[in-house]
């Protein structure tokens, strides 16, 4: 059972360390033989690893995108995929559950969050989902989405949490963050490479020249990089079928013990004033005649460098 | 009397006859005991309906086992074998007059000596073929007659029994003549019997009592050990050739697993993994197979250094039957669970064997005996990829997701699929519902840059021909051949059942007619008529499989390929060509899927002869000979690491006919061609064009036809 300190600071002061190489609180290595009666543990909870997928429902690529009256991304639930990033995240939430024991869960928060990439995402292998899905949520802010997965991961009793690095519609790349705010515990970004060793997690995060590692105690947060690139499994005819006999839960702000007012459109503090579609100016120049256009084009070239 | 006496009894006595009546007993019973165990492990297999369409399989039986026609096509040992083929049965009669002749009877008319001289003929034909096949066994050794399983001794064991019955067989005639003194002849018994005569009956007829032994055991010894090596094709070939897939089953088609959610729920298979998984039929390839390796010969894979040996593939399917099927039987076969058992997939048949297929059909087309290797294939991909977790190349992950997200291979929107036509004046089905004439355009075609060209160009020849067509644009999917053949059948009929629908909302489909028809016959005036309506597709892969594999799931089109109407069109008069306009030298490549799985060779050949001045210039290895360019079985998607390129060995081929210009007639393999000639720095003297792309350009340049030819 994972155990929040109440803010980030106490998170820090309990071993969060960054930029250099840090042994988690591993314990020390037995040197003895352990005991001939060894105590009886019943303390099962302890021993299983829940790993915590956060992910996004994002706009099938297939679908050619638009926006709404409120100059929004107009949704159609019928096409909604993984977000891309989420894809990776998953991928490596099975990697660790496949080398750790435990279970990965699958988070996904939207008005009207679909059942479909959640079923996906089983179908790959994760244990269960949870689906918070609250009409409240709607014109969620960042802010307001944190707030909300920081509630569901605490009642999830998350030890591991990952999340992509961003989605793939939106791109604010901050949830991540506010939701560790919000949970108190700290957030290893960008990841490439993570390791969990004993009650800590390691990560690599690429830096313009070579590394940065990062080691933080568990619980914590961790976001995927896509630059890990670790080919997203295609989940098998066994891995879809098995996903429609496992467990998957819908919470509303209720369950999760949150006031409506503190999310959706009313309490978001971003707006959206206005949309322009990007206008893409070619700088270019018609050539006519033959008179002087092969000299024209020469100079075209010097001019810009070409030749 | 009927059966007459022999003049010598050759069990001596009646205690003599009654010791080979029990070591006849004894062989047959060794003997059925065998074939009752082979019966027994073939029963283990899945069920399959190969007795329909009886006619066929008769003239299967006739042409392919008593014309030896499948042998034939290899001329020299292929004579060979027709003549151990007749000569065996003819001996077979022959070893029944002395088995008769053992109890003191004899048969009529094989008693005759018109049988013996016909006997003594196929003898010396025998001979010759055994020579033939001990040189080709021992001196020119081809490499596809080695095996990695078997040891090539088996067949000059099998050589050196069929010499010791001729050999044992000759002594007996040339007793029998001495002993008889000339009274049983036969040209050979005379041959070398003359010289024995002055040895007296007495002792003649001892030695031909110990030819008549040594025949008699020999005979029983092959009877013996024939089930148990690799010459039990003897007794499986023809059940295989006449059990061989009928009409009503076309060759480019692979069997379709109904239900595979219900098959899950089950916990039923999916795909092989285990032995007993496959049909009996699939089961009874392996007892056919000679082990000739003409599979091995042609395979595309294996020349270029792939770990994938076709004659492997179908010994280790019976030697697994062997191996599993034995314990199956016993009630002792646990699954995958013991460690020590070899599995097999992933044991006695790798994972990287199969992944190496390009499913050319080379090897289906030349086995003599009608084995179907590719079905095998597919079936054990099948397993890798839907039962287990992700046991396919890495490259193919994306691929599916494509597929499923966005109905083509790529990472682009399907909506976008008709824009290479907007310029053309190309109508979409949905704007023209009643246009009886569609052209299924294919993702390559739709958004592969180069293959753009080949579906422009076919546009162009269908608006000279004044042909009013329409295409379907956003409507049209993959068809799911690569899906299929990769071994995802779940995601190849998602995207067959969306194809179907959309066809059939346009009236497209056969039985939906022949409904529409008996609904008009009912009830007169009632229904719409039906038009007859035809699909035409520039990609072999789209055309086969709308074509022999729609109709499992109930999608019953006429389709052609484009070389086939665009022959049509010129054929009927509806497009004239200059002819011999083009005076490029020209070689043609068959596409797998068109050529050897649908038998179209002429048509593409008789468009380029009208055309081109100088005809086809034939590769080294032609029509069902071709050689795949690499990209069929999904191989295209991925990447090849092992060995040296398909692509590149048929490029080489191509440019070794001395050619310009490269005829084809599948966007995979322009693609492949394309990618092989760049790679060898041939870009600029030798070019890979489509059929369609070859009669656009000439229709373009010489407007009015014939005269232009005729004129210079």
């Amino acid at each position: 059972m994972a155990r929040y300190p109440a803010t980030l600071t106490a998170a820090n002061k309990q071993g969060y360390n960054e930029e250099k190489s840090f042994r988690g609180n591993k314990g020390v290595p037995r040197q003895s033989l352990p005991p001939l009666l060894a105590p009886l543990s019943l303390d099962l909870e302890e021993s299983t690893l829940k790993i915590v997928v956060c992910m996004k429902e994002t706009p099938s690529t297939e679908v050619p995108k638009s926006l709404g009256a409120d100059m929004r991304l107009a949704r159609n639930p019928g096409d909604t995929i993984i977000n891309p990033f989420d894809e990776y995240t998953i991928e490596e939430g099975l990697r660790q559950q496949e080398k750790l024991g435990g279970d990965v869960v699958i988070l996904t928060m939207g008005p009207g969050a679909t059942t479909e990439p959640m079923r996906r995402a089983l179908a790959m292998g994760a244990t269960s989902g949870v689906l918070v899905s609250d009409t409240a949520l709607a014109g969620s802010d960042a802010v307001a989405t944190g707030r909300v997965l920081a509630a569901a991961l605490k009642k999830l009793s998350a030890d591991l949490v990952l999340f992509g690095q961003s989605s793939a519609d939106a791109y604010g790349g901050i949830v991540p963050a506010i939701t560790a705010e919000f949970m108190g515990v700290p957030l290893l970004s960008f990841a490439t490479k993570v390791e969990v060793e004993g009650n800590a997690v390691t990560i690599e995060r690429e830096a313009d020249v070579g590394y940065t590692k990062a080691t933080a105690p568990l619980p914590a947060l961790v976001s995927i990089a896509k630059a890990i690139n670790n080919n997203p499994r295609y989940p098998s005819m066994k891995g879809i079928m098995s996903a429609k006999k496992k467990p998957l839960d819908t919470w509303t702000l209720a369950d999760l013990g949150l006031d409506a007012g503190t999310v959706g459109t009313g309490a978001a503090k971003e707006r959206v004033t206005g949309a322009t579609p990007v206008a893409t100016q070619r700088r270019r120049e018609i050539i006519t005649g033959s008179a002087g256009a092969a000299q024209r084009i020469f100079d075209f070239l010097v001019e810009n460098k070409v030749i | 009397m009927f059966f007459r006496a022999p003049t010598i009894l050759p069990t001596g006595n009646i205690i003599g006859a009654i010791f080979f009546g029990v070591v006849l007993l004894g062989a047959w019973t060794a003997f059925g005991l065998r074939i009752r165990e082979l019966v027994r492990l073939l029963r283990l297999g899945q069920p399959e309906n190969r007795l329909d369409h009886l006619g066929e399989r008769i003239s299967f039986f006739l042409k392919g086992v008593l014309g030896q026609q499948g042998v034939l096509r290899n001329p020299i040992p292929g004579l060979a074998h027709f003549f151990t083929f007749w000569g065996f049965i003819i001996l077979q009669i022959d070893a029944l007059n002395l088995w008769a002749n053992g109890f003191n009877f004899s048969l009529p008319l094989v008693s005759s000596s018109a049988f013996a001289v016909i006997l003594d003929v196929f003898l010396v034909f025998v001979t010759l073929a055994l020579i033939v096949f001990a040189y080709r066994r021992v001196i020119q050794r081809p490499p596809e007659l080695a095996s990695q399983t078997h040891d090539p001794k088996d067949g000059l064991i099998i050589l050196g029994l069929i010499f010791l019955v001729v050999f044992t067989l000759v002594g007996i005639e040339a007793f029998a003549f001495a002993a008889t003194g000339g009274k049983d002849w036969s040209p050979l018994g005379a041959f070398f019997g003359t010289p024995f005569l002055g040895m007296g009956a007495a002792g003649a007829t001892v030695l031909y009592r110990a030819f008549w032994w040594a025949q008699i055991l020999t005979v029983l010894g092959f009877l013996i050990y024939i089930p148990r090596s690799k010459h039990l094709h003897l007794m499986a070939t023809p059940f295989n050739v006449f059990l061989q897939k009928s009409e009503a089953q076309p060759a480019g088609a692979l069997p379709l697993i109904p239900d595979i959610e219900g098959r899950f729920e089950r916990e039923e298979n999916v795909g092989v993994s285990q032995v007993n998984q496959f049909t009996w039929k699939q089961l009874l390839d392996g007892y056919a197979c000679t082990e000739c390796g003409r599979c091995n010969s042609v395979c595309p894979a294996l020349a270029t250094g792939k770990p994938l040996w076709p004659k492997e593939v179908i010994i280790g399917v019976k030697e697994q039957l062997f191996a599993d099927g034995g314990l199956m039987l016993a009630g002792q076969y646990t699954d995958a669970s013991d460690e020590l058992k070899l599995p097999l997939v992933g044991g006695r048949i790798q994972d990287e064997t199969l992944w190496s297929c390009t499913t050319c059909g080379g090897c289906v087309n030349i086995c003599p005996v009608n084995i179907d290797h590719v079905t095998k294939i597919v079936d054990m991909r099948r397993h890798l990829v839907m039962e287990e977790e992700g046991r396919f190349p890495k490259e193919v992950a994306p691929l599916f997701t494509n597929l499923e997200r966005n109905n083509n291979p790529w990472q682009i929107r399907n909506d976008t699929r008709a824009e290479w036509a907007q310029d053309l004046g190309v109508k979409l089905m949905q704007d023209a519902p009643e246009c009886e004439i569609l052209y299924w355009v294919g993702c390559m075609g739709s958004f592969d840059q180069r293959n753009r060209k080949v579906a422009t160009a076919f546009v162009k020849v269908l608006q000279a021909a004044h042909v009013n067509f329409a295409i379907l644009g956003p409507e049209e999917s993959c068809t799911g051949d690569p899906a299929r053949r990769i071994g995802n059948e779940y995601l190849w009929q998602t995207l067959a059942q969306q194809n179907i629908e959309v066809l059939n909302g346009y009236g497209f489909n056969r039985r939906l007619a022949a409904f529409n028809a008996e609904a008009e016959r009912a009830a007169p005036g009632t229904v719409a008529p039906t038009r007859k309506r035809l699909i035409l597709a520039t990609c072999p892969h789209c055309f086969n499989t709308i074509k022999n594999e729609y109709p499992q799931l109930g999608g019953e089109y006429t389709v052609m390929h484009h070389t086939q109407y665009i022959n049509l069109l010129i054929e009927t008069g509806k497009l004239k060509l200059p002819e011999g306009f083009d005076r490029r030298k020209m070689t043609y490549h068959d596409p797998c899927y068109i050529g050897r799985w649908n038998g179209i060779y002429d048509e593409p050949r008789r468009v380029l002869n009208v055309i081109n001045e100088n005809g086809v210039t034939e590769m080294e290895r032609t029509r069902n000979r071709s050689f795949c360019c690499g990209g069929g079985g999904g191989r295209v998607w991925m990447e090849e690491k092992v060995g040296t390129r398909v692509n590149h060995a048929r490029v080489q081929e191509a440019i070794d006919t001395g050619a310009e210009t490269l005829a084809a007639a599948c966007p995979f393999c322009i693609t492949m061609f394309e990618d092989g000639i760049t790679a060898k720095g041939k870009k600029d003297d030798f070019k890979v064009e489509d059929l369609a792309e070859i009669i656009a350009r000439a229709l373009e340049e010489a407007p009015i036809s014939a005269d232009v030819a005729l004129a210079e």
